[in-house]
């Protein structure tokens, strides 16, 4: 058992942060990321509330295909600003042991800005409104609401973000490479039982996740290839249960990668406020082996309402999302239960959030094990419990983790820590406002509200109460917000500087 | 029609403007935007979708112009009312369909059809009303009058018979996808024969075809009754890849070459781990 830090000491002479410049480059290059994805989660923030006053009838004035385009750039926003926010903090993290290129690193943060730009630009000025999840042949038949130079810039978009962040994985996992065999860094000799050089947790994680968001990756390249097929004059057209499959493939694998990157920044940092120390042990390392298996096999539980994919695939996504939950989830909560359960905890902001992180991912989780159950699906699919279900292990799990490693780094950076008092207020705006907001979204859902209706017909006017109760608690959530975001910011900026 | 902003005009219209703007966006991303492309004429996105603007005139899609504006055209019913089509669908969802009164060939037939398919169906003047409205400019109010009582509908409750105002028709015309292309010799016009399901002001559904099969004009009014209509997009003989080929002997389903596609982010993802590590050469760890 070696602890994350004293390992992280022992090989840093041998990494990218030998010197203390590089070190302070990493630094910075981490704190301006930081900073983007506060702005534009804030921003991001915004829309969503938007949405719900237009839904509570508070702004009904608001045109439908602006609703649309706004629950697009909010969907794909969020789910790009916290893989990057996920990506940049387990870089940071990961150069401790490896070497990363942080020209990379830089290239990616070009990338992701780019394809932001062009994303508002379609999205608000282009009025593009498939959603985040684009499903063919959608982008195509805008019925007069967004023109063709928006189809092209979403998929510009989606192809610098794609190659940016391609590449920026192939370069983690190099430097993982660089240092570690896979069977070291997936921990396969403590499998086998046999001793070895130690495998940090964290890198476990970071590898395993990592190496499954190449799939990803792979199945976005292959959907914007067929995507692109149709789109010139070439007559081809494309299968949508293929294009449906492929995009789950990719959305989910997403998703699923970002949720695993925050859990590798609680394995990373929680032991620094704790008294305990993780260990790599064969269950762990069982799990996250396993885990790269799985993530393959989860996204068809998104085409459970498509009667024309076959039913054992049906099958394969509700079995393969029930195994799912056991390596990576329950170990992970066990794990962090391990790491507080007596420990003497110095808590603050960092590890608040990354407890409650956690306990937003548990609970989520089992939103989402409902989910996977087709039975339950068939019910809840297109209502306001899914929304809940992804908001929950989303805005109160993994974006929570790393809101918590910014304020770690913003606490490191600047050298100030900060206040209790002011800590214990954002945590407890966090989560009233938060629990608010998904739990509105699931009582709606469990009352046959449905989802992505901007206005609600006569026959589902309760939709309207549930969203307007909703808009307290998403204030509550806001100042919140706006709490952490003024005092983390300032902290970045002066970690700038220093 | 001749003058008119016919479809071709805004066929080429809407691809100067998609080169324009994709000429922007493929400059400023030249490098990086593998995704940027012009697609011309006859491609499969929304320039293919309007297939009868493009060059030569075809059917019109039927899934073309679905949720799209309809132009609010100026209309005189049969009479002498003057009437705009809002005001029309803001009392209830509309069929429309445009023909032209002198017509021998398709109109008779197809508004007969029509006809049939809506006694059929029922609900018109309650549900929806039925508005056809002559292209031709030479047909007046009087004109669309003794084509109602020709067939029977003049004073039918949901049945409005109507004249454009001059340029009116074709803007209503290429707002739901149909065309008209005049012959200079005989006089007569080439048309398809088609109707645009219209609810607050945006194309429902459009039918193309000589005749209206009942049954499609009852999934047109559940439309416009905003009941559910389930549909699922088949893949037509275009498809690069299909996942699945469905055999209607046996019920069952086979994988098809798509399915490899399916496998290609497993595969890759495993080939990929394998290359970066094979070139890795690892300073420590087991």
């Amino acid at each position: 058992m070696t602890e994350p830090t004293a390992t992280a000491a022992a090989v840093t002479a041998a990494t990218g942060l030998e010197s203390e410049e590089s070190a302070r480059r990493w630094r910075r290059w981490t704190l301006i990321w930081m900073l983007v994805v506060f702005a534009l989660f804030l921003v991001l923030a915004l829309l969503g509330l938007v949405m719900r006053l237009v839904q509570g009838g508070v702004w009904s004035s608001l045109p439908p295909e602006v609703f649309y385009a706004v629950l697009t750039l909010h969907g794909l926003g969020m789910v790009g600003v916290w893989y990057v926010g996920a990506m940049a903090g387990v870089s940071y993290r990961l150069a401790r042991f490896v070497s990363p290129s942080l020209a990379v690193n830089r290239l990616a943060f070009g990338g992701t800005l780019l394809g932001v730009v062009l994303l508002v630009a379609v999205t608000l000025i282009g009025r593009f409104g498939t959603g985040w999840y684009f499903l063919h042949p959608l982008p195509f038949y805008s019925g007069g609401v967004w023109p063709d130079w928006a189809v092209s810039g979403f998929f510009a978009s989606l192809g610098v973000l794609g190659v940016s962040w391609t590449i920026w994985t192939v370069d983690l996992l190099r430097a993982i490479a660089r240092r570690y065999s896979l069977g070291g860094a997936l921990a396969w000799h403590v499998l086998r039982g046999k001793e070895g050089a130690e495998t940090p947790a964290f890198i476990l994680v970071a590898t395993a996740t990592l190496i499954s968001g190449l799939a990803a990756f792979i199945a976005a390249v292959v959907v914007l290839a067929l995507f692109l097929v149709e789109w010139l004059p070439t007559g081809a057209a494309n299968d949508p249960l293929l294009m449906k499959n492929l995009i789950f493939f990719f959305g989910h694998g997403l998703v699923n990668i970002t949720m695993y990157l925050g859990v590798a920044l609680v394995y990373d940092l929680l032991p620094e406020y704790t008294s305990r120390t993780l260990k790599t042990n064969k269950l762990v390392a069982a799990a996250w082996n396993l885990a790269i298996f799985l993530v393959l096999a989860v996204y068809f539980h998104h085409l459970y309402m498509d009667f024309v994919q076959p039913r054992f695939l049906q099958y394969v996504g509700q079995i393969g999302s029930y195994l799912i939950s056991i390596p990576a989830a329950v170990i992970s909560i066990f794990s962090t239960l391990y790491l507080v359960y007596r420990a003497r905890v110095r808590w603050n902001l960092t590890s608040m959030f990354l407890f409650f992180g956690v306990m937003g991912w548990a609970i989520g989780g089992v939103e989402a094990v409902i989910d996977s159950t087709i039975a339950a699906n068939f019910r809840f699919h297109n209502t306001l419990w899914v929304p809940s279900h992804f908001h929950t292990y989303y805005l109160l799990g993994v974006v929570m983790m790393i809101l918590a490693f910014a304020w770690h780094l913003g606490e490191e950076s600047s050298g100030k820590p900060g206040s209790p008092a002011l800590s214990r207020a954002i945590a407890a705006l966090f989560m009233v406002g938060g629990y608010g907001l998904v739990l509105l979204f699931a009582f709606a859902g469990a009352n046959s509200v449905p989802r992505r209706y901007s206005a609600y017909p006569a026959e589902l006017l309760q939709g309207v109460t549930y969203a307007r109760v909703s808009i307290a608690f998403i204030a509550l959530l806001l100042a919140g917000v706006l709490l952490y975001l003024w005092e983390a910011g300032r902290r970045c900026v002066r970690g700038l500087s220093a | 029609m001749a003058g008119a902003a016919g479809p071709g005009t805004r066929s080429r219209r809407a691809h100067s403007r998609r080169a324009l703007g994709v000429s922007l966006l493929a400059a400023s991303l030249l490098a990086a935007a593998p995704a940027i492309v012009a697609p011309g004429p006859g491609a499969r996105g929304p320039g293919a979708a309007r297939g009868a603007d493009a060059g030569e005139p075809g059917l019109p899609r039927e899934d073309a112009h679905v949720y799209a504006p309809v132009f609010d055209a100026a209309l005189v019913d049969s009479a002498g009312t003057p009437r705009r089509l809002s005001e029309l669908w803001r009392e209830r969802p509309l069929i429309v369909t445009l023909i032209f009164a002198r017509c021998t060939l398709i109109c008779p037939p197809f508004l007969r059809s029509l006809e049939r398919a809506v006694e059929s169906v029922g609900g018109a003047g309650d549900d929806y009303d039925v508005v056809v409205v002559s292209f031709d400019p030479r047909d007046g109010p009087e004109v669309m009058a003794e084509l109602a009582a020709r067939h029977g509908l003049d004073g039918e409750p949901g049945w409005i018979f109507a004249a454009a105002a001059p340029g009116e028709a074709s803007a209503l015309a290429e707002s739901i996808g149909y065309w008209v292309r005049w012959d200079a010799d005989s006089g007569a016009a080439d048309h398809p024969a088609m109707l645009a399901a219209v609810d607050a002001g945006r194309v429902v559904r459009l039918l193309v075809g000589a005749t209206v099969p009942p049954p499609r004009l009852r999934e047109v009014v559940w439309e416009l009754r905003h009941e559910l209509v389930p549909s699922y997009p088949l893949p037509s003989d275009r498809v690069l890849f299909r996942c699945f080929r469905y055999r209607p002997e046996s019920g069952g389903v086979g994988l098809d070459w798509g399915f490899l596609l399916l496998l290609a982010p497993g595969a890759g993802m495993f080939l990929g781990t394998l290359a970066i590590f094979g070139r890795g050469r690892p300073r420590a760890g087991s």
